[in-house]
């Protein structure tokens, strides 16, 4: 032994307490990285796994109530139209009757006699519409002044087509006219079918 | 005697200054150790409870959200979508029919026909049958902006059925005429019947004017309508 290690090994006491020190806080940094630090990355891991399904869930919620919202939404605009609008039968035909020879006769329009309704189930849906086909007489500005009534009317009455001939008398003119409007089935029963 | 020098001291000198300063080097260097480690310890003590109390608010709030989504979810199965979107398709087309502007096709129609020429009937169908969409259906017509017409009609000559044509081709309300038939009738005049496209909201209105997507297209999430019967107010042209 060369008299530099006999002097450390003679002056142990001074160095080797502070060595194992050195050593124990290496072995606490080993044993923290070995053990705690892979368990705080998988708890991070878990978390974020967790924060990424949550927020998958909530635009999933989100998606689905404001598809419940306009579902419902358009049903209430569908049944406003249907008992604001169209109406039953029962409670509707006379009064469309009426109003269209009224804006007939308002337009100046003549010889509304023979009007020929055609009914037609609407598949599928509680409504049935109504074909009113008619002839008349008039002339031409007659015949705006009634297209132009028929579009102010709140009733739901649509011009389908319109039909003129030459009446030869003084310009005026013979008119086949088609109207349509809806009605709204009561008590309809729809056919079994899987919902969406 | 002064030659050999008397050494006083009980054992030969030795120099333990660098072995003090490596053993003080030494306790620095653990003592930062040891703190890193003390502190990482406490950390991660702290750290992973509160990951824990972390993990369990968002299972909380998970749980909150299934419980949400299955009650949004058990809403709208208890909708028959399938139904209502045939429903709010069908009435959304009944609607646009009923507010077809008529009056303004009449003003943009007086525009176009020439003085021997005059219509014998007319009637707005669905879908333009040159496309092969057309059915049995009238307009729908602000759908895509764009109705197409049927007419019939008698020119009293040539002359003023080519002038029709040229009239309908350079006004803007009106869209690839095309002519059929035509037929002489006994008494000289020209029969024909016409098919046009006309564009109610005008050029611009029906290039801008969304298709409506029909409901087979449509996953179920997006199919239903949002567009719902009270676009009547929207007529176009404004004629209502």
């Amino acid at each position: 032994m060369n008299g530099t290690a006999r002097v450390w090994w003679e002056r142990r006491r001074v160095w080797l307490p502070a060595t194992v020190f050195v050593l124990t806080g290496v072995a606490l940094l080993a044993g923290y990285g070995l053990a705690l630090a892979g368990r705080l990355s998988l708890q991070a891991g878990a978390l974020a796994s967790r924060r990424g399904q949550l927020e998958e869930l909530q635009r999933k919620r989100q998606e689905t109530e404001a598809l419940v919202g306009r579902a419902r939404a358009t049903r209430a605009a569908i049944d406003e139209l249907y008992v604001e609008r169209l109406g039953e039968e029962s409670a509707r035909l006379t009064a469309v009757m009426i109003e269209v020879k009224k804006l007939a006769r308002q337009a100046g329009l003549s010889g509304v006699e023979g009007i020929n309704y055609n009914d037609e189930v609407v598949q599928g849906l509680p409504l049935a519409k109504k074909s009113i086909v008619f002839s008349a007489q008039g002339s031409y500005d007659e015949l705006r002044a009634f297209i132009n009534l028929l579009e102010l009317s709140p009733s739901f009455i649509t011009l389908d087509e319109i039909r003129v001939e030459d009446a030869g008398e003084g310009g005026r003119l013979q008119l086949q006219v088609r109207l349509s409007t809806l009605f709204v089935v009561p008590d309809f029963q729809p056919a079994a079918g899987g919902k969406a | 005697m002064i030659g050999a020098a008397a050494n006083l001291a009980s054992r030969p000198f030795a120099n333990t200054r660098p072995l003090r300063r490596v053993a003080l080097a030494l306790w620095v260097v653990g003592a930062v150790l040891m703190g890193v480690a003390g502190y990482l310890y406490w950390r991660s003590l702290f750290g992973i409870e509160g990951g824990r109390a972390q993990i369990a608010d968002v299972d909380r709030s998970i749980a909150a959200e299934r419980r949400r989504l299955d009650a949004a979810e058990a809403a709208l199965a208890g909708m028959d979508l399938r139904r209502q979107n045939a429903e709010a398709t069908y009435l959304d087309a009944r609607v646009r029919e009923r507010a077809f502007p008529w009056s303004a096709l009449f003003e943009h129609l007086a525009q176009v026909l020439p003085r021997k020429v005059r219509l014998v009937s007319l009637a707005p169908q669905s879908g333009d049958p040159r496309a092969g969409t057309r059915s049995r259906r009238p307009a729908s017509v602000a759908s895509a902006g764009r109705v197409y017409l049927q007419m019939t009609g008698a020119a009293a000559n040539d002359e003023a059925l080519t002038d029709l044509l040229d009239r309908l081709f350079a006004n803007r309300w009106f869209e690839r005429p095309t002519l059929p038939t035509e037929h002489r009738d006994p008494n000289g005049t020209i029969g024909f019947v016409l098919g046009v496209s006309y564009l109610p909201g005008g050029p611009r209105a029906a290039a801008a004017a969304p298709t409506m997507a029909p409901v087979e297209r449509a996953t179920p999430k997006a199919s239903l309508l949002t567009e719902t019967p009270s676009s009547e107010s929207r007529s176009p042209g404004g004629a209502r």
